[in-house]
């Protein structure tokens, strides 16, 4: 069922539709542009996929009046209207007339001023951040005070609700379940693929210059166990970092090899995330030349990426605790990726959700995660699996990728 | 036009000065070695009062006041060099700000990020801008930090907010939610001294000099110098006609705004020029001789050199982007901040209109879009808006609750329909 102008209510008269989301404005020639010349580089998860899900599933009405613009907080004046219409062979389209849906998160929310601004959003921060500084919207729970929240993904009802400045309503519609994946019924394109690397030979050059060349790689052991570990990087306090060094400490002990696939994903922007991880595994990791060279960090773009990694037969470890967490679950299980999430207590997740919630991998450890962000440093006292829960895990993800193999070969 | 804005400070502070109020003004933005962006502005507001107020303006850091005579010092050096050791060493401190007096309002006017919070009776706050909320990620963390750690407090302990433009008195509103009647908006303003202006001039009498175009101000990301390099990698026949010279101080991340290396032989034969820090002299000076000045920043709360700029007599190719096109006016030509053949237009568009209409003819344009930005219109808005809350405060009248600005803890939030 396409998203439909409905949906939007009253702002279905509008003559344009400006979606934008974060990311380098350098990839971009003009400051609106045509949606046939988005330069995502990752397209699986994170707010890439939900913007392309959004426009997938909308009707073609809709479709042909969206526009992206790459950085929409620079337009004040009726002149730079004025021009970026002209310089995409628009008529102009004065500023409160159109419509601006940003995607990207709380923490990401941005304006474009004077036009109807709504917020589509997949994040739920839940969790008590400390941060050492008092940045505004560091909680992940504070929206900017001229935005709507037009929709959402998934939220469990009565908690963590997002705010604006000033504490006034959002009103909030739930995203049809058809934008979950209407992207990925697309027909394949030339410069869909899944790009992976040995996390030693990451570069950041190559990752944020756009679709890659030259540096796929894929698990070459087709019957070795993958492991698939989503990893936010918007989301600063991740335990993913620590979640991998923790696996591979595991590595001479008797369980099932297994292959981890890090998927960064909603970069660019804390791609130092990425380094950071690379100093840990370098230093903390005793096994660290093994690690460098056996666990992948890919990226995902399109319909033929997303079959090269579902042919490594895959069972994704997804932070329970990551705000975009419910949506990144249930957009690996429509793309028939076994999910196990990390954390929530399942029969609180069972009570509060609608659908079946997937299986679940009790933390039984904490952790305190302390890091810099574009909002200070911040820090989380966040639960964590052990040595016997990981084992216990990477046991159950042979069963899940099993299953999972068996049903592909009977369909 | 100077004449006009003077008289117009004059009555505003005659005004101000019937309340019976006293006007305090922060000069911790002024410890700065080198004053460029905000400690000129603070340095601007403080001429301009002390025009008009004298020995009745006074001067605080932290809870101290300070010395007059070592502020003047400070501003006729523009360096806080000395300012800074002597407030270190004591020598211009005085005593500390007089506690609350009935019938006297303690009026305190904050050029930048606040040093004391609910220390006067009536609290204004100079907001240059909002980038690093909005794009932090051309800051590095220091700057964020510093900004948005206070932004919330200083702006709810402040009676009235002074915005350098209307876009940023829009985005204060639109982040913020900020009671637009709190907020006001006051242009910095420009003023070069008559001796660098003749100084300039005296240089090429003649007004034939080897045409360039400058690019003015701190090289960071969101500056977006690296269009501009991207321009004359694409369309290099540019750098025959006109020398590209590059005026200000590396800033940060400099990793998106170095020299590429298909431009380097170009630095080297002298067709693209990196100046570094100049004196607010020799900016005037090369500006002054400029065909036309660039600016394609991709975010502003002001445009400060734009305006610059205009005020030299030389035109401004600007970015369309945020505050700029309020500054810029009919003499300047606009351009999409990411597009180089947008960029390449524009300059061609102003290099035209100088051969239609003549040097003369520009140089007197931009002159009158200049005109009105004047330090004394700036502190006479700050007066005008100030004076009535003197007034209010000192005749008893309840204030208005100064937390507008507020979030909302989850637990308070209504549920969504």
């Amino acid at each position: 069922m396409p998203v439909s102008l409905e949906e939007l209510r009253a702002w279905s008269d509008a003559p344009a539709f400006i979606l934008s989301c974060p990311g380098p404005v350098s990839r971009y020639h003009a400051a609106i542009v045509p949606l046939a010349q988005l330069a995502l580089t990752q397209s699986l998860l994170g707010w890439d996929a939900q913007m392309l899900g959004f426009i997938a599933a909308s009707d073609p009405g809709l479709r042909a009046r969206m526009f992206f613009a790459p950085m929409p907080e620079m337009f004040d004046s009726p002149e730079s209207l004025f021009g970026a219409w002209r310089a995409v062979g628009q008529p102009a389209h004065r500023a409160g007339q159109i419509v601006h849906l940003r995607f990207g998160g709380a923490r990401a929310a941005r304006v474009l001023k004077n036009a109807r601004n709504g917020v589509v959003m997949a994040d739920d921060e839940r969790r008590a951040i400390f941060g050492k500084t008092r940045h505004p919207f560091a909680d992940g729970r504070t929206l900017p005070a001229a935005v709507n929240r037009v929709f959402v993904y998934e939220r469990d009802k009565g908690r963590g609700e997002i705010i604006r400045f000033g504490g006034l309503p959002a009103p909030v519609t739930m995203l049809p379940d058809a934008a979950l994946t209407a992207d990925l019924a697309l027909p394949a394109t030339a410069d869909d693929a899944f790009e992976a690397v040995a996390l030693g030979a990451y570069q950041p050059g190559p990752w944020t210059a756009g679709p890659p060349a030259g540096i796929s790689r894929l698990a070459k052991d087709a019957g070795m166990r993958t492991l698939l570990l989503p990893w936010n990087l918007a989301d600063p306090v991740s335990c993913v970092p620590d979640l991998l060094l923790r696996l591979y400490a595991l590595r001479n002990a008797s369980v099932p090899r297994f292959r981890a696939i890090l998927l960064p994903f909603n970069y660019p922007g804390p791609l130092g995330l990425i380094r950071a991880i690379l100093r840990r595994v370098k230093n903390d990791a005793p096994n660290a030349a093994h690690v460098l060279e056996d666990a992948l960090i890919a990226r995902l773009r399109g319909k033929r990426g997303l079959a090269a990694l579902q042919r490594l037969n895959p069972v994704a470890w997804v932070d329970g605790h990551d705000p975009e967490a419910n949506y990144t679950a249930r957009r690996l299980t429509a793309a028939n990726i076994p999910v196990l999430l990390i954390g929530p207590d399942a029969a609180e997740a069972a009570s509060t959700r609608k659908r079946p919630a997937p299986a679940t991998l009790a933390c039984d450890a904490r952790i305190w995660v302390e890091t810099p962000s574009l909002f200070g440093t911040l820090a989380v006292d966040t639960p964590m699996l052990s040595a016997n829960a990981i084992s216990a895990g990477i046991d159950q993800s042979v069963q899940l990728a099993r299953a999972q193999r068996q049903a592909r070969e009977a369909v | 036009m100077n004449d006009t804005a003077n008289a117009d400070l004059a009555l505003a502070a005659a005004r101000f000065d019937d309340t019976g109020a006293q006007l305090f003004i922060d000069i911790s933005t002024l410890l700065e070695d080198h004053w460029t962006g905000i400690p000129m502005v603070a340095a601007g507001l403080a001429d301009a009062l002390d025009s008009v107020f004298g020995d009745k303006l006074a001067y605080f850091c932290g809870t101290d006041l300070i010395s007059p005579r070592a502020l003047r010092d400070a501003r006729a050096r523009k360096s806080g060099v000395f300012l800074n050791r002597d407030i270190a060493t004591g020598d211009a401190r005085l005593e500390p700000i007089p506690p609350p007096t009935p019938g006297r309002a303690r009026v305190a006017l904050f050029p930048s990020v606040k040093t004391l919070r609910h220390g006067f009776d009536i609290e204004a706050l100079v907001v240059h801008d909002v980038s690093t909320l909005v794009t932090p990620q051309f800051h590095i963390h220091g700057n964020v930090a510093h900004h948005m750690d206070a932004i919330i407090g200083d702006i709810a302990s402040s009676d009235l907010v002074c915005a350098v433009s209307a876009a940023t008195r829009a985005d204060l509103i639109a982040y913020f939610g900020i009671d637009p009647a709190r907020v006001i908006v006051v242009p910095n303003g420009v003023s070069t001294p008559a001796h660098i202006k003749i100084a300039a001039d005296s240089l090429a009498p003649d007004g034939k000099v080897e045409p360039y175009i400058v690019i003015l101000g701190t090289r960071e990301p969101r500056k977006n110098v690296s269009l501009v390099f991207d321009m004359l990698a694409r369309f290099p026949d540019m750098l025959r006609t006109h020398r590209y010279v590059f005026v200000g101080r590396l800033g940060w991340l400099e990793e998106h705004h170095m020299l590429p290396k298909a431009l380097q032989p170009h630095q080297a034969a002298g067709r693209i020029v990196f100046t570094g820090f100049v004196t607010e002299s020799q900016k005037y000076t090369l500006l002054h001789h400029a065909a036309a000045s660039l600016y394609p920043s991709l975010f502003e709360g002001f445009g400060l050199p734009v305006l610059e700029s205009l005020a030299a007599g030389t035109p401004c190719v600007a970015s369309f982007s945020s505050s700029i096109p309020e500054v810029s006016g009919g003499p300047a030509c606009l351009f999409d901040p990411l597009s180089t053949t947008d960029l390449q237009r524009a300059i061609g568009e102003i290099l035209r209109r100088r051969q239609v209409m003549g040097a003369a003819a520009i140089r007197d344009a931009c002159l009158a879009q200049a005109a009105p930005f004047t330090w004394p219109a700036a502190a006479t808005r700050i007066l005008n808006a100030l004076t009535p809350l003197a007034a209010g405060w000192n005749s008893g009248k309840k204030r208005k609750a100064r937390g507008v600005v507020r979030s909302t803890h989850l637990r308070d939030a209504p549920r969504p329909r």
